[in-house]
């Protein structure tokens, strides 16, 4: 943004800009150095039916501060010299008006000062209009808008200082106020014109242009030939001229309001066009209102000239504090604001020159006229300027406060909102906050949202009932017959559809105001992203919950599943024990006992192969002593096997401690399986040749680790899928004892994994169950 | 102390979960005039009962029984009934369990395949007052006879460097089975790897290396 503003800077477009406002306060320098050096009375008079008649008379001049109008009939004229009035303008003239009053004006030396006050507001608006064109013109980009702008600024200009004088004369001032004028209209025309409609096509566009132009180009020449020329030929158009550049005036108006319903995106062309609806405002209308006006009926300007004029700079100044300082939200809102500031600008008007008015009648009681004429000006001037602009701003924020109700800026509003839903726990909360939020500020008589696309997971949330209401089965809540009437809006978030919230209004045709209407529209996304996002959470936070209960009931099921398997093995070693191996003991006996010949020694050799069969396999899956002799025989009948299956140098230290350890039979079975499976793990995939078991128990804690000096737990948990299962059953196996297992590396390269688990205290109902559970497994 | 001194047989008690075992163990005392069974207990509860009813002289004890194991039993005696002899009869003869045993004082060991003369003499023995040695299953220190002729077997093909699997193809047995004699002579050996096992076997002279070429051919 600020290179862009560089770049524009840095562009000849201020070149422009400069000699256009040099320009203006060169003209004007002109026509007040023309003004002090000969003093007009500022009226052009002509003859009609033998009759001379007031033709024109400028705006600011002294004829018109006289209350001089034109079509009023000359009675005397004193210092024009022969028939060129232009060459020697009459020093005083006495007219009687159309109501059969007589006037009289005369250049006298007393009159100039009160005048001076008048050019030099003229000359001070005129400069800031230029002023506030050619800022438009530097800042913003290239294109139609701002030219047209600067072209109108430069036109009210030239109407506002011919209206004091030119160098040239009263008729040329006059023929330039209406140029000015007529430019103005135009100008302002276009202006809106190209931000109303940017897209619009070249060849529509000159064309349009052209009409404009010519209607310009007939006015000015019907204008020039009427006052050059015959005087009836200025009554019968001065209408059509001023209803004409009326006309122009409002269709501007029209397509202001047009140009800010339409999408404005780029921050240059916003800017201008705020600004150029501060022109039509602070400008437009109050020209309208009342110089044209009064004019096409033909009325002339009821109020005092000093008073408009210092107030015409107030009332832009206000405007612009108006629209500016709050945020832009929309043609209504800035109507409203219009209107209410030209209400109130209007209002003062009235009231201040009434004020004045009744002061002047004080002042020129008991002093002399002379006196009274400065006096009266300096405090009019005092007064106007001190206090008409500080007066006017109290009252248009009261009244926008007891009108609007804004209590705070919508955005201010939403800020609140915004940091109440971000400390809000949960749906519940959120939808809480922001029903409470949306009642209070929209004064609804009840406001409700449902949630939930499906019918059947609706909730339904009412303010200023707290209690959300879970079985909803319609899908309005609320009913016209008994709450009034509702308005209804879909809250939509990435795409779909988060809920309904309805606000019920106290009137069946009551209008938001602008600030509800922003208020609600900003409001809506951000209830609808903040409710989105918690119901997200929500449903997040249900599948962790799911989770994590399904993730207990599989750490149930595996420890289930390992203590059945357990279970299968015992049982099925201990029927294999119990009656095969049982029955070929009693037949081994008995083929040792029969008389030895070749055939019974080959039975015997048979019969001792299958003994030794089922032992093998019975110590297999479970070896007896583990529940006959507790841990420690069976993990030296398990390093035994080892040693015996493999050339693995096993070592087993036992901590004399533990000779007498009483164990828990589930801990026993644990610790045997986790050594077992780090002593497979060494022999399949750690490729070690050496290794060693300790057990040993520190306070209430065994600790066993099984060293190896293979390649490493990474290297093999690398390269073997099944390593990965082995070390997590070891994690299932010892949780439900509350113990654990870490594997690392040796310096050396080896994997050690290391168990801790508490030890606990055989129980005497364990065992009884053991016991148990055996006896039933052998019925 | 004999039968003849004493003038009345001794009086036994056989606790074996197995009937055919049980049936089979008290026929091999049917023909002895001197040793009695007095009663016979397929439980550890019922054992205890009928030792404390009964007070005999000697308990044949099964280490499994289905509601508590034989050690259980040994170890509650030696507080109930001190006096009554105890001699466990198993099919495991891991030294394991007589090292168990002998802490809890039984008078001995004997796996169930001993050959039944031996058993009744065995019984005579306690009875007379002899204790056991505990190794006796076992006693590999004194009696390299200790190790069964398949494990004589299996130690001679170790030594001539046959690896577990190649030994069940040749024997024509499972692995597991061959694991299982190879557990048994390292832990009857007292070694801690098959390597030591095959240098003890050698030093020893339980197998001349001519054996293990024997055995290879």
């Amino acid at each position: 943004m600020r290179n862009r503003w560089r770049q524009a800077i840095a562009s000849r477009r201020w070149l422009i800009a400069a000699a256009a406002i040099v320009l203006a306060v060169l003209y004007g320098e002109l026509c007040l150095r023309q003004r002090h050096s000969r003093v007009d009375l500022g009226v052009h008079t002509t003859v009609i039916d033998g009759q001379p008649v007031v033709a024109q008379v400028q705006p600011a001049g002294l004829a018109w501060a006289a209350g001089i109008r034109p079509g009023d009939r000359v009675v005397a004229t004193t210092g024009a010299s022969g028939s060129d009035a232009h060459a020697n303008p009459p020093q005083s003239l006495t007219v009687v008006t159309a109501t059969g009053e007589p006037r009289t004006v005369t250049t006298s030396p007393l009159a100039t000062p009160q005048l001076r006050y008048r050019w030099v507001a003229f000359l001070g608006i005129a400069t800031l209009f230029v002023a506030v064109g050619a800022g438009v013109f530097v800042l913003s980009a290239a294109g139609a808008g701002p030219t047209a702008l600067l072209g109108m600024s430069m036109a009210a200009a030239l109407a506002l200082l011919s209206a004091i004088a030119t160098p040239t004369g009263t008729v040329w001032a006059l023929i330039g106020v209406n140029v000015g004028m007529v430019g103005f209209a135009t100008m302002t025309f276009l202006l809106f014109l190209a931000l109303a409609f940017p897209q619009i096509s070249p060849a529509r566009r000159r064309r349009i242009y052209s009409v404009c132009i010519s209607v310009a180009a007939l006015l000015f020449t019907g204008y020039a030939l009427s006052v050059l020329g015959d005087g009836r030929w200025y009554d019968l158009f001065r209408p059509w001229l001023f209803g004409i550049v009326f006309c122009y005036l409002l269709v501007a108006c029209g397509l202001s309001v047009i140009a800010l319903t339409r999408t404005v995106q780029r921050r240059s062309e916003r800017v201008a066009l705020k600004l150029a609806v501060l022109g039509v405002c602070g400008g437009v209308a109050p020209f309208c209102l009342l110089v044209l006006l009064p004019g096409i009926v033909g009325l002339s300007l009821p109020l005092p000239s000093d008073l408009t004029a210092i107030s015409l700079v107030a009332l832009p100044i206000s405007l612009g504090l108006a629209v500016l300082t709050q945020q832009w939200f929309g043609v209504e809102r800035l109507a409203r604001r219009s209107v209410v500031a030209l209400a109130v600008w209007s209002a003062l008007v009235v009231g201040y020159s009434l004020l004045l008015d009744g002061l002047r009648q004080v002042f020129q009681l008991g002093s002399s006229p002379g006196a009274a004429v400065v006096h009266t000006t300096t405090f009019q001037v005092v007064l106007i300027a001190g206090s008409f602009p500080l007066v006017q701003y109290i009252l248009r924020r009261w009244l926008e406060r007891e009108i609007f109700q804004v209590g705070e800026p919508p955005a201010v509003q939403l800020q609140r909102l915004q940091s109440a839903l971000a400390q809000a726990r949960d749906v519940d909360m959120i939808a809480a906050t922001a029903l409470a939020e949306i009642g209070t500020v929209l004064r609804s008589t009840q406001v409700w949202l449902v949630l939930g696309a499906k019918r059947e997971s609706s909730v339904v949330y009412r303010w200023p009932e707290v209690e959300p209401d879970r079985d909803v089965t319609e899908r309005q809540p609320g009913d016209e017959s008994s709450c009034g009437p509702w308005r209804r809006f879909v809250l939509r978030a990435q795409g779909q559809s988060v809920g309904i919230v309805g606000i019920g209004c106290r009137r069946r045709r009551s209008e938001w105001s602008p600030e509800a209407v922003a208020f609600i529209a900003g409001l809506l996304p951000l209830l609808a992203v903040t409710l989105h996002n918690a119901l997200l959470l929500e449903r997040l936070q249900q599948q962790v919950e799911l989770l994590g209960e399904r993730e207990q009931a599989l750490a149930r099921l595996s420890t289930q599943l390992l203590q059945t398997q357990e279970e299968e093995r015992r049982r099925l070693a201990f029927d294999l024990h119990d009656d095969p191996l049982q029955r070929m003991i009693l037949l081994e006996r008995a083929v040792t006992e029969a008389a030895t010949t070749i055939q019974t020694t080959r039975w015997r050799f048979a019969v001792a192969e299958i003994t030794a069969s089922l032992r093998a396999i019975c110590a297999s899956l479970r070896p007896p002593m583990l529940d006959d002799l507790g841990l420690l025989p069976a993990l030296a009948w398990l390093v035994n096997d080892m040693r015996a299956r493999s050339d693995l140098e096993v070592d087993l230290l036992l901590y004399p401690e533990l000779d007498e350890l009483p164990l828990n039979p589930n801990l026993a079975v644990a610790l045997y399986r986790v050594t077992q499976e780090a002593l497979n793990n060494c022999l399949k995939h750690a490729h070690a040749t050496q290794v060693t078991v300790e057990l040993m128990c520190v306070e209430t804690r065994i600790h066993l680790r099984v060293t190896d000096n293979g390649h490493g737990y990474q290297r093999t948990a690398g390269r073997s899928h099944q390593y990965g299962m082995g070390i997590a059953g070891m994690h299932e196996r010892l949780r439900p004892l509350g113990g654990h297992v870490r594997i690392g590396e040796v310096p050396t390269g080896g994997t050690v994994v290391t168990v801790t688990v508490p030890q606990q205290e055989t129980c005497d109902d364990d065992r009884a169950a053991w016991g148990a559970m055996a006896h039933d497994h052998r019925g | 102390m004999t039968t003849e001194q004493r003038g009345a047989p001794w009086r036994m008690i056989i606790a074996d979960d197995h009937p055919v075992m049980l049936e089979g163990t008290a026929q091999l005392f049917a023909e002895c005039p001197d040793l009695v069974v007095i009663g016979t207990a397929i439980t550890g509860q019922e054992t205890l009962r009928l030792v404390a009813a009964l007070a005999p002289d000697l308990l044949m004890l099964d280490i499994r029984l289905p509601d508590m194991s034989g050690i259980e039993v040994a170890r509650t005696m030696r507080k109930t009934a001190p006096d009554v002899c105890i001699l466990v009869l198993t099919g495991y003869d891991d030294p394991a369990y007589a090292k168990a045993l002998a802490k809890l004082g039984v008078h001995g060991m004997l796996a169930k395949t001993t050959p039944g003369s031996e058993i009744v003499a065995a019984a005579r023995r306690i009875c007379a007052g002899e204790r056991l040695p505990m190794a006796a299953p076992t006693p590999f220190e004194h009696n390299s006879a200790a190790l069964t002729e398949r494990e004589q077997t299996v130690l001679a093909l170790l030594v001539a460097g046959y690896r577990n699997r190649e030994m069940a193809e040749r024997l024509q047995v499972s692995l597991k089975t061959v694991e299982f004699h190879v557990s048994q002579v390292l832990e009857k050996l007292g070694v801690r790897s098959r390597t030591e096992a095959m240098g003890k076997a050698i030093a020893r002279g339980l197998i001349a290396p001519s054996d293990a070429r024997n055995q290879e051919q």
